[in-house]
């Protein structure tokens, strides 16, 4: 690419190079409930679906997990009487996979032997087949100190806001059950534009972007293409 | 991507300044990327994930437009000499 000095014509090109941060909020105490109910698997959560498909991603979570078809789960959520589940705004809703989430151990072995009891032989036969078996609470957040030391990105930037953002950070914990944690950078951009340097209007030419993303259920990592001129 | 665009080059709340009032209220009056404004874009998802964070998650959500301004203040950098700190970059700015 020509430096800016090299140009000299009324349209000139450039490019540019950015990354993307932005902090995480999650919510230690999320959980799942799964249960059986008339021979069916029931994850319920007090999720309030926003249209971003809340049921959907439950539903395929947890039929993955266990072997089934996402419509052979039943998802309750929108009922603030279920277990407590995230809150739903700005671009996160339960995206957090229930393979990954730490079980209550403790609750593992009475739950599983209701479950077993409750269960039709194919339902058995998938809980089974998953080797962590069957919580009644999954954690959808860790709460272990382990998970909150101050490694890249894990410290939160309340921390650097000084007394007033201990306080907020406390105040978030305490009345929404919500931790404010720190990003890292997880996005580039590479974007080349046109200017039209008698009017000062900019042409977006090409764009390519990366994006660290979640382990997607998708067969395979796709490189998405979009051709507009 | 196209979002970012739109807030780097175009996007702009203009208040009238005696009244107060919005006067970019409407989608009529509140310009944003059009198809004719949207570039060739090419995305990659890098499925790593957060190894600090239980489980991996990652929201894409603001990160996916965050990183557009500054990249295109950069390209226009690169193609002119001039340093643009403000958004919308416009013709007036």
């Amino acid at each position: 690419m020509r430096t800016p000095a090299s140009q000299t014509g009324r349209y000139r090109r450039g490019v540019g190079v950015a990354t993307g941060y932005w902090l995480y909020l999650w919510q230690p105490g999320s959980k799942v409930e799964l249960k059986v109910k008339d021979g069916r698997l029931v994850a319920s959560t007090a999720i309030q679906d926003i249209g971003t498909g809340s049921r959907t991603v439950i539903a395929n979570t947890v039929a993955h997990e266990f072997g089934l078809e996402p419509h052979e789960i039943e998802v309750h959520i929108g009922d603030s009487n279920l277990s407590e589940g995230p809150g739903s705004g700005g671009s996160r809703t339960p995206h957090r996979d229930p393979a990954h989430a730490a079980s209550d151990r403790q609750a593992q072995g009475r739950d599983r032997a209701e479950f077993e009891t409750q269960a039709g032989p194919r339902l058995e036969r998938a809980v089974a087949r998953h080797d962590r078996g069957i919580a009644r609470y999954q954690r959808l957040g860790g709460t272990s100190r382990g998970q909150q030391t101050m490694s890249p990105g894990v410290r939160s930037p309340l921390k650097e806001a000084g007394f007033m953002g201990i306080i907020f950070g406390w105040m978030m914990r305490r009345f929404s059950n919500m931790a404010i944690g720190a990003g890292v950078p997880s996005s580039v951009q590479v974007i080349e534009v046109e200017v039209d340097t008698w009017l000062g209007h900019v042409r977006v030419l090409n764009v390519h972007t990366a994006l660290l993303s979640e382990r997607s259920r998708r067969p395979r990592s796709p490189t998405v293409r979009r051709r507009a001129r | 991507m196209i979002q970012g665009i739109g807030y780097a080059l175009y996007e702009a709340r203009e208040v009238d300044p005696r009244t107060g009032d919005i006067l970019t209220a409407g989608m009529e009056d509140y310009r944003i990327p059009g198809i004719a404004d949207t570039p060739s874009i090419d995305v990659h998802f890098d499925e790593g994930g957060f190894d600090h964070v239980l489980g991996g998650s990652v929201g894409i959500g603001e990160v996916a437009t965050v990183p557009t301004s500054p990249a295109l203040a950069n390209a226009i950098r690169n193609a002119t000499g001039v340093r643009f700190t403000e958004i919308p970059i416009r013709p007036t700015a």
